[in-house]
């Protein structure tokens, strides 16, 4: 048991504070979504360049071989340096990694892991939200002589971040139509420059625009774009949800952390004038995100000796969520007026601590897991 | 970094579950004036567990924080009354702060019963002259607290029971003759670092206490819950049940998670930065304990406010162990003071 670096990890993280200090963007992040967007994308370039992505990914596939470890150091300091983190594409590498052909692998992974190739991930529906196996965006198999079999889709999905800049869309759709719902689910790899894909983006209560809505309609798909097999979807889907959470965590703990770090630098300052129970809030704030912190350090040595994340990474998701809104609470309580003067001191950072029980899981989703899957609870 | 428990963890945590479970405190039904000690001490003494963190050197076992955290959580969960962590780890790790090895392996052969003497808000060890209570005192003949000058002193334990919520320890008060009166043990006096150095040691022995009673009340609840049949459905069948379930899992589970931090803080950073961590795992976990043993409650439904269900017994040592040593408020402050600087409208005062 030991929370210090040990000399390779201390090492490395030497050197990544040094490359950041040189390569870490200064000027400030744009506020016009297509320039943020550019912003993000021409640092994930350049952290990919420099040999920061895939730290824990396979040598075989092109990443580093690390422990998870080196992950998580690596998103503790891009929150604690105040520059974006690491590119979400953990848990479509692994996906690809998990289930792919060796051909699929070789095809995906090196533009995905070189941050060339923008990647979304079409999940969720209208209709399908927290019950994402009743999802209705169907591909028919269509099978003519002289051409390889393909994929007609027709459908639409919502929330899918960052789908405006997409060039690959890791698409959860209905294959098979005679088995049961979750059996009949299947992931295509879909370009997303395929005639028959349109997308509209979607405006957050915050004014910024990352989900789209992507509409298929007779959009044509290789076959041999399916990762895995027919009706496999759930399983690689479920798979994929886990590697969601976990040490990437540790990047949004950080930014928490600068949230409140910052805040408690104005008091310091003198700059705000607190009360004794706003004194303790913050002290609250701090407790829980130091919880949550040493929490996703736990789970992360325990995913060390090497077995895939399990239903307990939701007992991590509840904890961030009860951070992030404790926390949320805590800054408009502390910065009072001020937050309700300036449209953009307090409420983009509220906004996403509300929507933190809402994506990638419901809370309540996450607790029917922890309920059911950790405890051993009974299904209704 | 590595956060796993080692194989030694591993046996700490197997051994002290055994032996706890064999003490477990099975029925509510405790008579306050004679607590239970059913070879529960002497269990301790022969596996190793007496004066477990003092340093060998100093007549301890000199075990690491975390293996002595593991034990406490296996004792809280199984609500022992055997006064572990008072007598077992607090009062021998202020006599080897002041060097008093002697008394240390006393503690360590099980021929000396010492408990700490606390200021009659919980807080902190008392001070000399003033009327303190004998903190989970079972069978303790002395009571360990500082004179003016900050030199380990001990006074007789004879003081009347006090009716203490906790109905697995034993407190008594001390009246303010026979604290003035206590014997210094030694000349020197502790050092502020002793001082946070013990201190660290303490708070994360209550949070590991309450860790195991959070982990007993949740237990006991998902196992109550998975039996109890109404609407025609095992009761944990449902949403609203299992959402108060997992909610309490989360809190558990992070509170495991600060504890484990806060005991190996004890032994590998430095004393002020092993006491704000030492804090923070105090903090979650005395809120988190109380929320636990709530959540607890509810889901036994009516059995559980009654005299012979154990659910009592949980929300009172919860309770009882969240005030002992600084409350969550008091922790807060202390957090407060170290992060944002002291409060300019408390030091105008």
């Amino acid at each position: 048991m030991d929370y210090r670096d040990n000399a390779e990890e201390a090492q490395f993280r030497t050197q990544l504070r040094a490359w950041l200090a040189h390569n870490a963007p200064t000027d400030p992040v744009p506020r016009d979504p297509d320039e943020r967007m550019a912003y993000n994308h021409r640092w994930h370039r350049a952290l990919a360049d420099g040999g920061w992505l895939g730290l824990s990914f396979p040598v075989e596939y092109g990443g580093q071989g690390r422990s998870l470890i080196y992950d998580a150091i690596l998103n503790d300091e891009l929150g604690a340096a105040d520059v974006p983190s690491v590119p979400a594409i953990n848990h479509i590498t692994n996906a690809i990694r998990l289930f792919g052909s060796e051909e699929q692998k070789r095809t995906y992974l090196p533009g995905l892991l070189s941050c060339t190739e923008l990647w979304c991930q079409g999940f969720s529906e209208p209709n399908a939200g927290s019950d994402l196996s009743s999802l209705r965006t169907r591909g028919t198999r269509v099978v003519s002589v002289g051409a390889p079999d393909v994929y007609r889709v027709e459908g639409q999905k919502i929330w899918t971040s960052e789908a405006v800049w997409a060039q690959w869309c890791l698409l959860l759709l209905r294959t098979e139509f005679d088995v049961a719902p979750h059996r009949g689910l299947s992931m295509l790899m879909v370009p997303m420059d395929t005639p028959g894909i349109e997308c509209r983006p979607i405006v957050t209560a915050y004014g910024s625009s990352e989900f789209a809505e992507v509409f298929f309609t007779d959009a044509i798909v290789p076959a041999t774009n399916m990762l895995g097999a027919p009706g496999q979807g759930w399983t690689i889907a479920m798979q994929l949800l886990g590697f969601e959470r976990g040490p990437a965590d540790m990047g949004w703990t950080a930014r928490l952390e600068r949230t409140l770090t910052a805040l408690e630098s104005r008091v310091r300052a003198g700059e705000l004038v607190i009360s004794a129970s706003q004194r303790e809030a913050l002290a609250g704030a701090w407790v829980e995100l130091q919880t949550l912190k040493l929490h996703v350090q736990r789970s992360t040595g325990a995913r060390l000796d090497g077995h895939a994340p399990g239903p307990e990474g939701s007992i991590d998701k509840l904890l961030m969520t009860n951070a992030d809104q404790l926390l949320g609470h805590v800054v408009l309580d502390v910065l009072g007026a001020e937050a309700v003067l300036d449209d953009v001191a307090a409420f983009p950072g509220y906004v996403w601590s509300r929507a933190q029980s809402i994506f990638g899981g419901t809370q309540q989703i996450q607790r029917n897991i922890v309920a059911q899957r950790v405890l051993g609870l009974p299904r209704a | 970094m590595d956060v796993r428990l080692n194989d030694e963890h591993l046996l700490v945590q197997q051994t002290a579950a055994h032996l706890a479970a064999d003490h477990a405190l099975l029925m509510a039904r405790i008579d306050a004036a004679a607590v239970p000690d059913d070879g529960a001490w002497t269990a301790l003494r022969d596996t190793g567990f007496l004066a477990m963190h003092a340093p060998e050197a100093l007549g301890g076992v000199g075990a690491s924080a975390l293996d002595v955290a593991l034990v406490a959580e296996q004792l809280g969960s199984n609500l022992c009354t055997v006064p572990f962590v008072a007598q077992a780890v607090l009062a021998p790790e202020l006599l080897a702060l002041a060097g008093l090895g002697d008394l240390v392996a006393d503690v360590a052969a099980g021929s000396r019963r010492l408990t700490l003497a606390l200021d009659t808000t919980l807080r902190a060890i008392a001070r000399a002259g003033e009327p303190c209570v004998a903190w989970d005192s079972a069978h303790a003949t002395h009571a360990l607290l500082f004179d003016e000058s900050q030199r380990l002193c001990w006074c007789e334990v004879a003081g009347e029971q006090l009716p203490a919520l906790d109905r697995t320890r034993v407190v008594r008060s001390i009246d303010g003759a026979t604290s003035a009166g206590a014997s210094p043990l030694s000349v020197v006096a502790l050092t502020a670092d002793d001082r946070a150095r013990f201190d660290a040691l303490a708070y994360t022995m209550i949070a590991a206490d309450l860790v195991g009673v959070m982990q007993g009340a949740l237990d006991s609840a998902v196992s109550y819950v998975r039996d109890r049949v109404q609407f025609g459905a095992a009761v944990g069948s449902f949403q609203a049940v299992q959402h108060l379930a997992a909610d309490a899992a989360a809190l558990v589970e992070g509170s495991r998670s600060s504890l484990w931090h806060a005991a190996w803080a004890v032994d590998a950073l430095a004393p002020i930065e092993a006491r704000l961590a030492a804090r923070q795992a105090k903090a979650y976990a005395t809120r988190a304990a109380r929320q636990v043993v709530e959540i607890s409650v509810q889901l036994h439904g009516g059995i559980a406010i009654t005299w012979e269900h154990l659910a009592h017994v949980r929300v009172r040592r919860a309770l009882f162990m969240g005030v002992s040593l600084g409350d969550e408020r008091a922790q807060l402050q202390a957090i407060a003071d170290h992060r944002l600087g002291a409060d300019p409208a408390r030091a105008a005062h």
